[in-house]
């Protein structure tokens, strides 16, 4: 079998078998907001899972962004690929200040995004994460596969998203779930 | 901590068929995941599967990012194409070697906004791809058909298909 990405087709092949999927923590907006914070993560769980459906106000190609801890100094990094409906197109952004959690913005076109947050308590390791996004918008659109790092040893306690540009919408759903390992 | 990650529904194959459909999907869960194992014979058309939601065979575009062992590439369907579904790429089997479809369906009871599908597909002669599906409907999502774009195109006996309900708190 090919390799596949995701937790949960992991479990297909074997690896990091979810015993559990729990739901941490949802908000589902009923007016803008310019962030969505989950904060007091619990330590319970081997991995994250972040799913979102956003709409922005802004309709711009530009990113739903991921920080931890409220570190906004240049601890992170990310590569991407990428299909703009014409194209698989890839890149990297060293040295940043955000990961991705998806890409494309729109207040009609909603984008889906959903993250893994690997091993998120662990503080002997940095942080890594991967993203599979999708924005279509009828005659132009694209789908995302990132990973990013964050450089940092400490676990994972808060998580903020925003929008590169603009405000989340009304009806822009963010749900945090936790995955335990057997 | 609220447990949620449910099987609604499964179906298993045991004579080939054009799709499988999962019908009267309740509305208590926040997404929808499904996952066929699938086996699909070599066609005449490339194996192009498809997604359609709610029976509708219109309003449907998507972008996709696919690679065999030497190229990427992406492709766009617009309602203009007209495809008729939510194109799937290349989806082949071979012996006992089967594919995998992955496919999420966020927010689908929602009655505002349009719905989204976010789909993998790994396919055992070597491609990949991903994809993201748009159907331009307000509508509560309450069937999903996993089916064909080439009218050669059928799922194979053993072919397995699990919806899962995804529910946050």
């Amino acid at each position: 079998m090919a390799p596949i990405l995701g937790i949960f087709d992991s479990a297909k092949s074997g690896n990091l078998y979810s015993a559990s999927y729990d739901s941490i923590a949802t908000t589902t907006l009923t007016g803008t907001a310019s962030s969505i914070t989950f904060s007091s993560i619990p330590a319970g769980y081997t991995h994250l899972q972040l799913r979102s459906y956003v709409l922005a106000s802004a309709n711009v190609n530009s990113g739903v962004q991921i920080n931890f801890n409220s570190d906004n100094s240049t601890n992170y990094s990310s590569h991407w690929m990428y299909g703009n409906g014409t194209s698989a197109l890839s890149g990297n952004t060293p040295n940043d200040t955000i990961v991705y959690h998806g890409f494309g913005l729109n207040s009609t076109y909603p984008t889906i995004c959903v993250t893994d947050i690997l091993d998120y308590k662990n503080t002997n390791k940095f942080k890594t994460v991967r993203s599979l996004s999708g924005h279509n918008r009828n005659t132009d659109g694209f789908c995302w596969l990132f990973s990013g790092n964050w450089r940092n040893t400490n676990a994972i306690s808060t998580i903020v998203i925003t929008p590169n540009s603009g405000t989340f919408n009304a009806n822009s759903s963010f749900a945090l779930y936790g995955l335990k390992v057997a | 901590m609220p447990s949620t990650y449910t099987p609604i529904a499964t179906t298993t194959l045991t004579t080939s068929a054009t799709g499988i459909t999962f019908s009267s999907i309740p509305s208590t869960y926040t997404d929808l995941r499904i996952i066929v194992n699938y086996y699909v014979a070599a066609g005449a058309s490339g194996n192009i599967g498809g997604i359609k939601i709610n029976n509708a065979t219109t309003n449907y575009s998507d972008t996709l990012i696919y690679a065999d062992s030497s190229t990427a590439t992406s492709i766009l369907d617009s309602t203009v194409s007209n495809r008729g579904v939510i194109m799937l790429w290349r989806m082949f089997s071979t012996g006992n070697q089967y594919g995998v479809l992955t496919a999420d369906f966020p927010s689908y009871a929602n009655t505002t906004n349009f719905k989204n599908v976010l789909f993998r597909v790994s396919s055992v002669d070597g491609w990949v791809s991903a994809g993201i599906g748009l159907y331009q409907s307000n509508s509560a999502i309450s069937t999903i058909e996993i089916t064909r774009f080439a009218t050669e195109f059928s799922y194979g006996a053993g072919t397995t298909a699990t919806l899962y309900g995804i529910k946050a708190a």
